[in-house]
């Protein structure tokens, strides 16, 4: 016999299959950014799709919780926050999920992923959870997403990784720490890790290892972009408060790696980089800050409670904390029981 | 059932209305009124948690050293084991103050331990046998491998011969359980370093700036109890449907205390709302909501059902019968609770969640 809470799972099911479709049906056509909406009783994600002049225009619910972005071509890819083991393949055209592709048994993704420049070749960092070191994984994008290979790492906790804009040279942030998902967020090796920048040129299939420079020690650093001139800007976050000097943000040029001076705007804590121009944007979730730096000096510093997201938009920023997302003047309040997450993406359609 | 229905509809009827809240700060009065439940809360759950596991740590050592030198059974000390793991089940909800120190709260517990690191480590040390190891204060420092009571229940539900350097080892893991639990209650003892921190969020405080901080991490741990009940404590050993179940996989399988631990974990979520005058109470003097206390009945209805069982929580998970099946429809349960301590009990107080930033990445 069917109950009245029968009744009641089956509308709520119903409700979410119609809502599903018809936020699949519509296309991404006015889209600039994609935003990361995480629900607080699921866990579970929505790649929120916005206008360059910060209206919504679609969403696309994932089952899982969602990080960073990349695009190739077509194709929006969407990663799963550390330790998750899929990640997701979205068409810009249908907003359909083209693919989703599970990490081989014993490894997972670490949140971002960045993609050749013919859009071909996906690369992901990983975790070996046999070793706790880090690697690189590679997969074919250009039909259904298929795996290459990986690339080992020489350390733990690669993060972000980025790639250079006219050429195949990727950045990963090695963020040093071991962890393992039976140990929660754990840094196994906290009291004597050390983080660095690796270079990996894709078609020579040759790593670099940028070293690690001073004033990185106890500080994992994860996430960065590049500006116009090709300066990379590098933000940590500490993690061993004994050896870290406080300063989690580097400029990274031809001459070497210059620690900015940012005092207590960070927190110690960098959600996200991101460059407009010769500009770096940068958040710190930690203190509710939103910074922009020009060759490496503080031009403004706004609050924003829970900064998190950040990417640059038709030349405008777009930020977002735990429950707004900001575009000049206009202010878009995350879904009912969600929340922003840490990473934004300027879509190019 | 009927309880966990309504509560199902108020949450979801909560969240539909507290989006709007924005960036509500919390006014003075408010604040010193949470200031005042979280003191309270402090005093009438975190520290008699703490008290718990420190009496039962030291039952412990006593019943375990008489064993030891050949002047006890074994029984006794795995009985008191069990009671310090179970209280350690309670204590493990704070996530605030010196229990965050250093490795965190998995230097009390490290589970799942799925690559057998506390095995190993007391292995090689009963191996190595350095009578070093055995003195008082030895083992700060040392891997939490070794220290932790995995370790401590992986020897002492082994054949544990008295009058053995194993058993030596022992009860100097349950002397260094004992020492860590100690420094716990004095840290959240009224009038220490730590407590005044506690007592005193606002201007000028560099650990908690502001009272909306301090409650926060007040519930930051709470959440990832949750978490921890959902993923490890339950969905680890069933797995998603029947015929997925790994019994192996359960908590604490060699000492047989897996169930009284998920006892223990739902009855620990009702008294944390509960405290009477405490951080849950105070809300509602501020309009926030009292979902938590329909959560608190369910999670009690939860407890006194698992109590009821005549099985160990490994036979019922092997079994993947109707207990198991009831087990699964907890794991959608604590999810209510999860989401209530993330984002409904905040908001509901106009406070932003917060929630994306627990832990950080």
């Amino acid at each position: 016999m069917e109950t009245r809470r029968d009744v009641l799972r089956g509308l709520a099911v119903g409700l979410g299959v119609l809502a599903c479709g018809r936020a699949l049906g519509q296309p991404a056509d006015e889209a600039a950014y994609v935003g990361i909406e995480t629900s607080a009783r699921t866990g579970h994600s929505e790649a929120s799709f916005f206008s360059a002049s910060g209206a919504r225009t679609a969403s696309v619910p994932l089952d899982f919780r969602a990080h960073g972005m990349a695009q190739g071509g077509r194709t929006l890819i969407v990663f799963p926050r550390r330790p998750g083991t899929m990640f997701a393949a979205v068409d810009l055209g249908t907003l359909e999920i083209r693919a989703t592709v599970h990490a081989p048994e014993g490894r997972h993704f670490y949140g971002h992923g960045a993609v050749s420049s013919d859009g071909k070749t996906l690369l992901a960092p990983e975790n070996d959870l046999e070793s706790l070191q880090g690697h690189l994984a590679l997969y074919d994008m250009s039909a259904s997403p298929r795996r290459l290979g990986s690339v080992p790492l020489p350390g733990a906790g690669p993060h972000e990784i980025i790639r250079e804009a006219q050429r195949d040279v990727f950045y990963v942030a090695l963020g040093g720490l071991e962890t393992h998902p039976d140990y929660g967020r754990l840094a196994l090796n906290r009291d004597s890790f050390r983080s660095r920048i690796l270079a990996y040129d894709l078609g020579r299939d040759r790593l670099s290892d940028m070293g690690s420079w001073a004033g990185t020690e106890g500080i994992s650093l994860r996430h960065m972009a590049q500006d116009a001139d090709g300066v990379i800007y590098v933000g940590g976050q500490v993690v061993d408060a004994r050896r870290a000097s406080g300063d989690v943000l580097w400029r990274l040029t031809g001459g070497g790696a210059e620690m900015l001076q940012t005092g207590r705007l960070l927190s110690g804590y960098v959600s996200s980089v991101a460059t407009r121009g010769r500009e770096a944007l940068v958040t710190s979730k930690t203190s509710g800050r939103c910074v922009v730096l020009r060759d490496g000096k503080i031009l403004e510093a706004r609050a924003l409670e829970g900064a998190s997201a950040v990417a640059s938009v038709a030349g405008k920023a777009i930020w977002s904390g735990f429950t707004s997302l900001s575009l000049g003047t206009r202010t878009e309040l995350a879904k009912p029981g969600h929340e922003f997450d840490n990473h934004g993406f300027s879509v190019r359609l | 059932m009927r309880a966990a229905k309504t509560l199902c509809l108020s949450l979801c009827l909560s969240f539909a209305t507290s989006s709007a809240n924005g960036f509500t700060v919390l006014g003075e009065e408010e604040a010193a009124l949470l200031q005042t439940a979280l003191t309270t809360s402090a005093d009438a759950f975190v520290l008699p948690a703490y008290e718990a596991q420190q009496a039962a740590a030291a039952d412990l050592n006593a019943s375990l050293g008489a064993y030891c030198v050949g002047e006890g059974a074994i029984e006794p000390a795995q009985e008191a084991f069990v009671d310090l793991f179970v209280a350690w089940q309670r204590a493990s909800i704070v996530g605030l103050g010196p229990i965050m120190d250093e490795e965190g709260p998995l230097r009390v517990q490290l589970w799942p331990d799925s690559k057998g690191h506390s095995q190993r480590a007391t292995r090689t040390a009963i191996r190595a046998g350095d009578p070093a190891l055995l003195e008082p204060g030895a083992l700060v420092g040392r891997s939490i491998a070794l220290t932790n009571l995995t370790a401590l229940e992986g020897l002492l539900f082994r054949d544990l011969a008295a009058q053995s350097y194993a058993c030596d080892l022992a009860r100097a893991i349950a002397a260094f359980q004992a020492d860590l639990a100690t420094d716990l209650v004095a840290a959240w003892s009224p009038g220490s370093g730590y407590r005044a921190v506690f007592d005193s969020a606002g201007d000028g405080n560099e650990t908690y700036p502001t009272v909306d901080a301090l409650v926060r991490e007040f519930l930051a741990g709470s959440i990832v109890y949750t978490d921890r009940l959902r993923k490890f404590k339950l969905a680890r050993g069933l797995g998603d449907a029947p015929g997925d179940a790994r019994p192996e996989r359960t908590e604490a399988v060699r000492s047989g205390a897996g169930l009284a631990s998920l006892e223990e974990s739902f009855r620990t979520l009702a008294a944390f709302y509960d405290t009477p005058g405490g951080l849950f109470d105070a809300a509602t003097a501020m309009g926030g909501t009292k979902n938590y206390s329909a959560l608190a009945d369910v999670a009690t209805s939860v407890a006194d059902s698992l109590a009821a069982l005549d099985r160990s929580l490994e036979e019922v998970v092997a079994a993947d019968g109707d207990a198991a099946a009831d087990l699964r429809r907890y794991v959608q349960l604590v999810t209510f609770h999860e989401a209530y301590l993330k984002v409904g009990f905040l908001n509901s107080i106009g406070l932003s969640a917060g929630f994306t930033s627990a832990d950080g990445d």
